[in-house]
């Protein structure tokens, strides 16, 4: 498959993660239009109907915006893609530290496993 | 919203074996619901009763207000769970049979997708590869401008590649205007595509919602709750 989902999330919250960051990254940015319904729901392998629901969330979110008739752009606010930005970091580490703690890795000892890795790239 | 579909309490049985036992359901516009069960769940059965196939059923079905027959069948395209097309046909003629005998079939499209897939137009459909009859009949069948698609175990013979492929033709050609009913018992790669999720066993529904919702609430695929809900069966 094109795309693999994770198997515990509706797809619609995956794919807004998705746009999401492509957001924050700059991939789609700013005053960019948005692909068609029909043109993303072929790229992500998945229903339209999909799709219109999590632009819809996202236009809801303030993130995307529709013009009447010419499509969906992504938000003109800088300062929102900004605190976008700001956040996806730590939902990253917060994914990652709750697997670590799951795994049984004490808190204390996290950020010794981050170094450790961090060092051992450079090599 | 619209429903193109409707089935109230269906029931069927072939001798003293109960095929159907008591299925309602419905398929709105737009949406594209999936018959999931393993097999002799009964899939097969409820779309041969759509289909006119079948008489002697208990309930009722209504396909955008009409009984199943030859009225409500040309507003439906059908992908049998077998062969429909004759293999002697060549593509080419196949593509000729169906504008002749479909007023909403757009052989300009099907042509176009054929020769995408690098299928030869030329050739007779039997000597084809397995996995080509089912892209040459799926095409056709989707080409048509119908209000609803019911697809038999479209991916039951390709191979992975192959089943992408599939997915992306049915998905090019839903305009959101109609609507799919789909049954499979390969789940993990139709999943992405379905709002709706019936599964059937022993023909009974024991579980009917809409798949996000089914993630969200159970936390889990729609491929793993099948297989646990099948565990025994499959």
């Amino acid at each position: 498959m094109k795309n693999n989902f994770d198997s515990k999330q509706p797809i619609y919250q995956q794919i807004i993660d998705r746009i999401l960051t492509s957001i924050a990254k700059g991939d789609m940015p700013s005053g960019e239009k948005v692909a068609s319904v029909r043109v993303m729901a072929l790229y992500y392998g998945v229903n339209p109907n999909t799709i219109q629901k999590s632009l819809a969330k996202l236009e809801e979110m303030g993130y995307l915006y529709s013009e009447r008739t010419s499509g969906r752009y992504v938000t003109n606010d800088a300062a929102k893609i900004a605190s976008l930005r700001q956040s996806i970091p730590s939902s990253i580490i917060s994914e990652f530290v709750d697997e670590m703690l799951d795994f049984g890795i004490a808190k204390p000892e996290i950020p010794k496993y981050v170094r450790d890795y961090i060092e051992g790239m450079d090599n | 919203m619209d429903k193109i579909l409707e089935i109230n309490n269906l029931t069927k049985s072939y001798g003293k074996t109960d095929a159907v036992r008591g299925v309602s359901f419905d398929v709105p516009k737009g949406s594209i619901v999936g018959l999931l069960g393993p097999n002799g769940s009964g899939k097969t059965t409820i779309i041969k009763t759509i289909m006119g196939l079948l008489s002697d059923y208990g309930g009722n079905v209504s396909i955008g207000g009409n009984t199943p027959g030859p009225l409500a069948n040309a507003n439906i395209s059908y992908l049998p769970d077998v062969a429909h097309i004759p293999t002697w046909f060549k593509v080419s003629q196949a593509i000729a049979f169906f504008a002749d005998f479909y007023e909403d079939f757009d052989a300009a499209r099907a042509e176009t997708m054929l020769t995408t897939m690098k299928i030869p137009l030329n050739k007779k459909i039997k000597t084809l590869s397995r996995g080509m009859q089912e892209k040459v009949q799926l095409s056709l069948v989707m080409s048509r401008r119908a209000s609803l698609y019911i697809l038999d175990e479209p991916i039951g013979a390709v191979d992975p590649a192959s089943r992408e492929f599939i997915i992306d033709t049915i998905l090019k050609n839903f305009d959101g205007e109609g609507a799919i009913l789909l049954s499979t018992h390969i789940i993990a790669d139709i999943e992405p595509i379905l709002d709706v999720a019936i599964f059937l066993r022993e023909g009974e529904i024991v579980l009917h919602d809409d798949v996000d919702k089914i993630r969200e609430e159970k936390g889990q695929s729609l491929d793993q709750l099948f297989r646990e809900v099948f565990k025994n069966v499959v």
